[in-house]
């Protein structure tokens, strides 16, 4: 007898909705420079674009400093990939994107990564300077939540890196 | 008397709205429309034209409403479709005492596609070079008729005619001023029972900010001071295979104006002057355009 795949395909789906609905604030803010933003009535597609991005909750334009600042929603994460893609949407080119990520440090061979809270998903730090490499290491137990502030990169693989300014321990 | 008129018709087809986006006022540029989004642009327009070297002392008084809409179909790829409605009026002295004829109803729908080809992109810059190509579709009445008979072209609404559109725009925008150029070239076709010249024309346009001098935070209201200029070239038009030697001719305009720009609005107006006018003999010259506009991000 040959079972239909539909309904285990469907019961993983709303397992996996449920497990992202209560998943922490992961990326809780991004910083983007839009370059070729020179006008207020320009700057507002970009705004929209922003805002329908999964996870944002609210968007502010910089003019003077040709950047958005995103604030995620409520116990969501920003979904980063999303963003350059919604700026480039919007008819125009992206710049430094700086964020504001929470989650869980843990070892990656040499390296290491941000875990994000409620996923398996990591976010690669590198280059990070000393004193924070230390800090890094020392919160690198998979436990202790932190946030790491820094600029994010996506390689053409699609992995996700921060290049880390800041790293510091939330308490519980 | 109609051929005689006729030259008139370029300067009623002034009154065809121009494409929307923020910048240049009285034609098109090459900023962009975001993917999946919209932008209304309503204007108000009046044409006056007089100075009738004949001694039917004409006056044409057009008012007209241009509706355009821009979509991004994509970041690169926007439509234009535009439509006036217009109130056309002519008032001339006759043997029996001086009379207006007048008409008003939908124009030519135009349709336009324009595709991004350069973007260069910096902090509070950009540089941008966008061909588009379409055509103006019949849609306006080219038969309408009063006790007197047919009217006479320049108040009909519609050219009766498909014609084809292209043309290039620049753009150069910064947060303090920006520049526009752009050239055009309509193929008027066959109408019903009069063939429009062509058209070619050359528009500049160049917007400074005035205010606010400095920026401060968030996205603050742009007052920008406008001037522009439009060169506008007429071919010959042409009634039951005679061509009229009273029609065509070359227009320069120059165009000051203001424009100020919030993050979901544009109000503007401008006021476009003839400097220079080469028309044939017996045309109406042209006095004055204005435009009251308003264009809003949907």
């Amino acid at each position: 007898m040959r079972l239909s795949k539909w309904p285990i395909t469907a019961a993983a789906g709303l397992l996996m909705s449920l497990i992202a609905a209560d998943s922490p604030a992961q990326v809780v803010e991004a910083h983007v420079v839009i370059e070729g933003m020179s006008c207020p009535f320009c700057a507002f597609g970009a705004e929209k674009k922003l805002a329908a991005v999964k996870g944002v909750d609210k968007v502010g334009v910089e003019m003077k400093e040709g950047r958005a600042d995103l604030t995620a929603a409520e116990g969501l994460s920003i979904d980063m990939a999303a963003v350059p893609k919604a700026v480039r949407k919007a008819g125009f080119t992206p710049g430094e994107i700086r964020i504001v990520a929470r989650g869980t440090l843990v070892t990656v061979g040499d390296g290491v990564a941000l875990r994000l809270a409620g996923s398996q998903e990591t976010l690669v730090l590198h280059a990070i300077p000393e004193p924070e490499m230390g800090e890094a290491q020392r919160f690198a137990d998979g436990t202790t939540v932190v946030e790491v502030t820094g600029v994010w990169q996506a390689a053409e693989d699609g992995k996700q890196t921060i290049e880390a300014t800041s790293i510091r321990g939330i308490p519980e | 008397m109609r051929r005689a008129l006729i030259a008139v018709l370029l300067l009623a087809g002034l009154a065809l709205p121009q494409l929307a986006k923020a910048g240049a006022i009285t034609f098109s540029t090459a900023l962009p429309v975001a993917e999946g989004q919209g932008v209304l642009r309503l204007q108000l327009i009046g044409v006056r034209a007089g100075d009738d070297p004949t001694p039917l002392d004409r006056e044409l008084r057009v008012n007209a409403l241009g509706v355009v809409v821009a979509y991004g179909v994509t970041s690169k790829w926007t439509l234009f479709a535009a439509v006036p409605v217009r109130d056309l009026r002519l008032d001339l002295d006759t043997p029996v005492g001086r009379v207006a004829r007048s008409a008003s109803g939908l124009g030519d729908l135009r349709l336009l596609a324009r595709y991004t080809v350069l973007q260069r992109d910096e902090p509070g810059k950009t540089l941008r070079l966008a061909p588009f190509v379409g055509f103006e579709a019949p849609t306006g009445a080219d038969d309408r008729g009063d006790d007197l008979g047919l009217l006479p072209l320049p108040v009909q609404p519609g050219s009766g005619s498909w014609d084809a559109v292209a043309g290039i725009s620049l753009t150069r925008q910064t947060l303090g001023w920006e520049a526009d150029a752009s050239v055009a070239y309509t193929l008027a076709g066959s109408g019903d029972w009069f063939d429009l010249g062509d058209e070619a024309r050359l528009d500049l346009s160049y917007q400074h900010r005035i205010a606010p001098r400095k920026l401060g935070s968030g996205v603050p209201a742009f007052l920008y001071a406008v001037l522009e200029s439009n060169l506008v070239w007429r071919g010959r038009t042409v009634i039951g295979g005679i061509e009229n030697p009273a029609s065509g001719g070359t227009t320069w305009f120059l165009s000051p104006g203001l424009q100020y720009v919030t993050r979901r609005l544009v109000i503007e107006g401008v006021v476009q002057i003839p400097v220079v006018q080469n028309l044939g003999p017996g045309a109406l010259e042209m006095n004055w355009v204005a435009r009251l506009g308003v264009r809003i991000y949907l």
